[in-house]
């Protein structure tokens, strides 16, 4: 059940990054122009680096979804959870700011300790959920209906931020 | 089947509501220039804050990669500077100070230095932030 439970919020969660960056994928090339590791101005390398971090988003969704190559899964975003710590310590101690935009448009710098904390819970229950798994759990849990779950959360979500983006132009207009 | 047709209906309302807002910011941007601009139709507007280093030469690179179109500069800044960076500008130029950023926030611009190209009708067509 806990394992059934923390592939499921992941399934949500990547699901949720991935519509976010599809939705914002200029805004999501200028975080990673930001980070200041691959270039200074959009190019190749940005567009190819972008389309890579939101095909493994879309590869985590179906995985944690659909028990495919959970194992490789678990991998690839404890890598790429301690990647983006890495990154985030880095801007931290260049005392530099970024709009990150892991969730879709940031209006607002993102707070980068509190972007931290929040990846290394993810990277802790990565953790927790590589330990808990094992092939007998894995195969009870093989349906379509966690990638539906994931999608209609991830896009209702994506609908409620567009529209609370719009309304708080207003506001602030 | 059921969960395909949620699916494609959560994706329509997404779709529609994205079209929805972009309609509504090009009416915000058409009304803001139609307010403080003399033409605001077929133009590249340049947004600049007054912090941007070498900002005048951006604005020179952004405005000869679109010769065809007016440039209006959108400034962010004290008025003092306003006036002095509209004084460095070619006579052709249009600058406009924007008191408050809140302002460029409203028409969905929270990246500094941006540019967007207007068509004939006044929608934008084109958009992103400038680099160095």
């Amino acid at each position: 059940m806990a394992l059934m439970l923390i592939h499921l919020f992941f399934a949500v969660l990547f699901a949720i990054s991935f519509v976010s960056k599809c939705c914002s994928y200029r805004e999501f090339q200028y975080s990673i122009i930001d980070f200041g590791i691959i270039g200074g101005k959009p190019g190749i390398m940005i567009t190819l680096c972008a389309a890579g971090v939101i095909a493994s988003d879309l590869f985590f969704v179906i995985a944690f979804s659909m028990n495919w190559h959970i194992r490789a899964a678990y991998m690839l975003a404890g890598a790429e959870m301690i990647v983006f710590i890495g990154l985030y310590a880095k801007l931290l101690l260049q005392r530099r700011k970024i709009k990150c935009s892991c969730f879709g448009k940031s209006r607002t710098d993102t707070n980068i300790p509190i972007a931290i904390a929040r990846n290394a819970c993810f990277l802790l229950l990565l953790i927790v959920g590589i330990i808990l798994l094992n092939d007998e759990s894995a195969e009870l849990m093989k349906s379509w209906n966690g990638v539906f779950l994931a999608s209609a959360v991830a896009l209702s979500y994506q609908i409620i931020m567009e529209w609370k983006s719009a309304e708080h132009s207003e506001k602030t207009g | 089947m059921w969960q395909a047709i949620v699916i494609i209906l959560l994706v329509c309302i997404l779709l529609g509501l994205r079209r929805y807002l972009r309609n509504r910011r090009n009416l915000l941007i058409h009304q803001f220039l139609h307010n403080a601009s003399q033409s605001h139709t077929n133009r590249l507007c340049i947004c600049i804050d007054y912090t941007e280093p070498n900002y005048l030469s951006l604005i020179e690179r952004t405005s000869n990669e679109y010769s065809r179109l007016k440039p209006l500069v959108l400034f962010n800044g004290p008025i003092w500077k306003a006036k002095s960076t509209s004084k460095k500008l070619p006579d052709d130029y249009e600058l406009l100070w924007v008191e408050d950023s809140r302002t460029l926030t409203r028409l969905g611009i929270f990246y500094m230095p941006y540019y967007f190209v207007l068509d004939i009708d006044g929608r934008v067509v084109k958009e992103g932030k400038l680099f160095a």
